[in-house]
């Protein structure tokens, strides 16, 4: 096998060689590797694997299934794995996946999908209506614990099985959200026929889909080898080719040491990584043997939500000078190294309805701050800190341990001091963390979140039945948000569904809700050698299938 | 003897009953809710929350869960993980080869080193190479095992290219990781040696020795170091114990699972079955070391019998 082995790599490099001569030397690096690739469709060189790539990853996880998890990392290996129904190209854009085509009902309470009819799972079973059938019903059954996938499926009733390849998904209110959400890894279809042979080994030990890779095998904590699924013929036309992966395997190697992580980057241990410090992010910019991939990341950047249930960020003028009186810019360059952009919105830049216009009312403008605060009765004090009605104007800011955390909530309360507002950091770890902000102690506590659908984001971070323990912690009830987000999950039309998503996002920086802080990129960093990787618009997913490793 | 070894193994079970009731207690005691930490960020209904609590088995009085627990420790199963549905017994098995070869390899580093370092400057007193083995030593002591891991990446791995900077399997992935965590015990090893060879070394019974005209060589390894080891080895015992389980850090820094990450992140995720078995797993490394350490006193000193 080694011998064999070694022979497809001698012929992969006199083809590859014999088509750097075509292709002229004349052209970039880049240009050629364009050109290659055009010229060695659909080959049959290429269909031979060329090597493996090692992807150094920043942690572990909690499972392989991806339909139970809350790790982004398991949608990054999961994505290799199973198939999703559509592929999301752009903002509300879809391409086919495991399914040809698709409708939905007026109302957005019912898709039906069209399935490929020749996709066969990794244990050899055909892929059939009833597996997305037991793939969906599982995600609800509470057994699952099911953490992403169930936020994804959103108000899911059931699945008919119309015929063995059509298959019609319901929802018990308008879900409008649902392709976006069918286009993740999460809601990749499993084998029903492993499923029931592995039982609870199904996540931990194994993991059956019908993707581009298959699992070799999983050492927690350490590594995930994956190897190429050589039945492989299913793939959805966006890609470049289709048939088998170029790549043998991919090794997922977990490495959660930054300066390791890059490390083996340099040393060629590993040929792709995520995570990249931002620290370091001019170096490997200028580097010659290495790329960065930086891609603007979907979803709610880094932000600050206030708590509306506590004195004194029930005040709306407090809540407002937050806004206005954190150096967000100052913020993204010393705490960010300027990698990541100053936010001002509840969505990133690059979210569907994002509207720009919005973001005049979050500037960085400490006099309006200061000028709110004194409108509502705050006067500065002896020492600096506003006062009024004898209550001192100090924010308890609960945060967890990570040392970015920190860095930012430094900054934050060195901004707020300058506007007479004192910051009281309370650094604790997740338990305790967590009891605090679900039980309404904090007035202050950071947010991020990733996310391609903007009623989703939206629906998180302000409907009132996320408030009091769920995820608005900042505890803001507003009948007419509510029924915005509701409409926006309702709304199927790109163009109101926009007006809406402006509508929600102007009200939320109108009642003050959150105050933004920095958009972070997704920032991957590859050899050189590593070619054609292809990553979704959301940033969050780096895809392989694709790939090759030039020699 | 064997009879010893019997009466200790019988005690070592209530040993470990109590860990088990200690540890059982303490995670109760510290606040936060198990469900609500694997939920974390996500959003989740009071309802989902209670659905989660009760498929995790937490919604059943303390007790009965106390009981569950033992009656399946009683059959050998530790159960599954509330986070990860992964048996406990195999993420413990997953992680010990791994930690087991890392404690192995820097254990022997640490011993060789401190014990050469504290027993050159012992023998040396007062010279250059004392203060200079104990400017070493002072150094493990001092300097942070974080730093020292990243030191060697940066020099053996990214300059110079000898060693893989990670990963577990072979001889060459275990270099780095040894050498810093062996330096960084070796060190306190060295300095208790020191202090424990120099105690020994001015006693009647070694001058006696050497007036029998015994070879130096023979006198230090015979009459000194075997008097000074009866301290020396308990706390290797414990160095040990902390180096098959607390390495956290440097499994971290060179991305290697291990017993110690995995505790740690248990403890983090209020994983009660996780946390029950890696603690126990702990708790029987040390009563086995102690064992062994309590049995090596015997063959050092003739005068501690077992009987």
């Amino acid at each position: 096998m080694p011998l064999q082995f070694k022979g497809d790599l001698t012929m992969e490099r006199l083809k590859r060689r014999e088509l750097f001569r075509r292709a002229g030397w004349g052209l970039s690096a880049l240009a050629a590797s364009q050109v290659l690739h055009r010229l060695s469709l659909p080959g049959p060189a290429y269909a031979q694997a060329t090597g493996t790539l090692t992807y150094g990853m920043a942690g572990g996880f909690d499972t392989l299934d991806v339909t139970a998890t809350t790790f982004t990392r398991v949608g990054r290996i999961g994505l290799h794995i199973v198939d999703p129904l559509v592929w999301q190209t752009r903002p509300g854009q879809f391409a086919p996946g495991l399914a040809t085509s698709w409708t939905a009902s007026p109302d957005a309470t019912a898709y039906t999908f069209t399935l490929r009819n020749d996709v066969k799972f990794h244990d050899g079973t055909p892929l059939t209506a009833e597996a997305v059938k037991v793939t969906f019903d599982r995600i609800v059954d509470p057994e699952t614990k099911s953490q992403t996938a169930f936020s994804f499926i959103g108000p899911y009733d059931r699945t008919e099985v119309v015929n063995p390849f059509t298959v019609r998904v319901r929802f018990k209110s308008p879900y409008a959200a649902f392709l976006d959400g069918a286009s993740s890894p999460y809601l990749g279809i499993l084998s029903p026929a492993a499923l029931k042979r592995y039982g609870k080994d199904f996540g931990p030990v194994v993991f059956v889909g019908s993707g581009p890779f298959m699992l070799q095998s999983y050492h927690a904590d350490a590594e995930v080898n994956l190897i190429r699924n050589p039945n492989y013929n299913w793939a959805s036309r966006i890609f470049q080719h289709n048939g088998p992966p170029y790549l043998q395997r991919i090794v997922f190697r977990i490495i959660p040491e930054d300066a390791t992580r890059l490390a083996t980057l340099e040393t060629g241990e590993t040929l792709f990584i995520e995570d990249v410090p931002t620290s370091d992010y001019q170096r490997l910019r200028n580097a010659r043997d290495f790329a960065l991939l930086e891609i603007p990341q979907a979803g709610s950047g880094w932000s600050v939500m206030m708590n509306q249930q506590r004195a004194p960020t029930n005040d709306l003028a407090v809540r407002r000078a937050v806004m206005h009186g954190i150096d967000v810019a100052g913020l993204a360059k010393t705490v960010w190294d300027g990698v990541f952009k100053p936010a001002c919105s509840p969505l990133t830049p690059n979210m569907f309805g994002f509207d720009p216009n919005t973001c005049k009312g979050t500037a960085y403008n400490p006099d309006l701050a200061r000028r709110l605060l004194e409108e509502a009765g705050w006067r500065t004090g002896p020492d600096g800190i506003r006062t009024k009605d004898g209550q001192r104007l100090r924010l308890e800011f609960f945060l967890q341990p990570p040392t970015k955390n920190q860095e930012m909530a430094a900054f934050v309360q060195a901004s707020l001091k300058a506007i007479g507002i004192e910051v009281n950091l309370n650094v604790v770890a997740r338990a305790a963390y967590l009891d605090a902000v679900r039980s309404g102690r904090h007035h202050l506590q950071f947010w991020w979140e990733t996310g391609t659908d903007p009623g989703g984001i939206l629906r998180i971070l302000f409907h009132s039945s996320n408030a009091g323990g769920g995820t608005n912690r900042s505890n803001y009830k507003n009948q007419e948000m509510d029924r915005l987000i509701d409409q926006i999950d309702a709304t199927a039309d790109p163009q109101t569904r926009t007006g809406l998503v402006v509508k929600a996002q102007q009200k939320a920086i109108d009642d003050a809700v959150m105050a933004y802080l920095a958009d972070p990129p997704s920032l991957y960093a590859q050899a050189r050698t590593v070619q054609h990787v292809w990553v979704d618009w959301g940033g969050n997913y780096p895809y392989f299938y694709d790939t090759r490793i030039a020699r | 003897m064997l009879r010893y070894l019997m009466k200790r193994a019988l005690l070592a079970i209530p040993t470990m009953f109590a860990v088990s009731v200690l540890v059982f207690v303490i995670l109760h005691l510290v606040p936060g809710d198990p469900a609500a930490i694997f939920i974390g960020d996500r959003p989740a209904s009071p309802e989902r929350l209670a659905q989660i609590r009760h498929v995790m088995g937490l919604d059943r009085p303390l007790l009965i869960q106390y009981g569950d627990f033992l009656r399946r420790l009683g059959r050998g199963d530790l159960g599954r993980s509330i986070h990860t549905n992964t048996s406990v017994l195999a993420e413990l098995l997953t992680r010990i080869g791994s930690s087991a070869e890392l404690a192995l390899t820097s254990f022997a580093i640490a011993v060789s080193l401190g014990l050469g370092l504290g027993l050159i400057s012992a023998l040396r007193r007062g010279t250059w190479v004392d203060a200079g083995a104990m400017l070493v030593a002072l150094g493990g002591v001092s300097m942070p095992i974080f730093w020292l891991a990243s030191m060697l990446i940066f020099v053996f791995s990214l300059k110079l290219g000898w060693f893989p900077a990670t990963g577990f399997g072979g001889w060459n992935r275990l270099v780095l990781p040894s050498v810093a965590l062996g330096f960084i015990s070796s060190a306190t090893l060295a300095r208790l040696v020191r202090s424990s060879v120099l105690e020994v070394l001015w006693q009647p019974y070694v001058t006696t020795a050497r007036s029998k005209g015994l070879r130096e060589a023979v006198v230090i390894r015979r009459h000194v170091l075997r008097n000074a080891f009866i301290s020396i080895i308990t706390v290797m015992g414990l160095q040990f114990g902390a180096l098959l389980s607390g390495a956290v850090i440097t499994e971290t820094v060179f991305a290697r699972p291990g017993v110690g990450k995995l505790l740690v992140d248990a403890i983090l995720n209020k994983d009660f079955p996780l946390v029950q078995g890696a603690v126990l797993f702990v708790a029987v490394v040390y009563i086995v070391v102690n064992l062994l350490v309590d049995v090596s006193y015997a063959y050092l000193d003739p005068r501690i019998r077992f009987e």
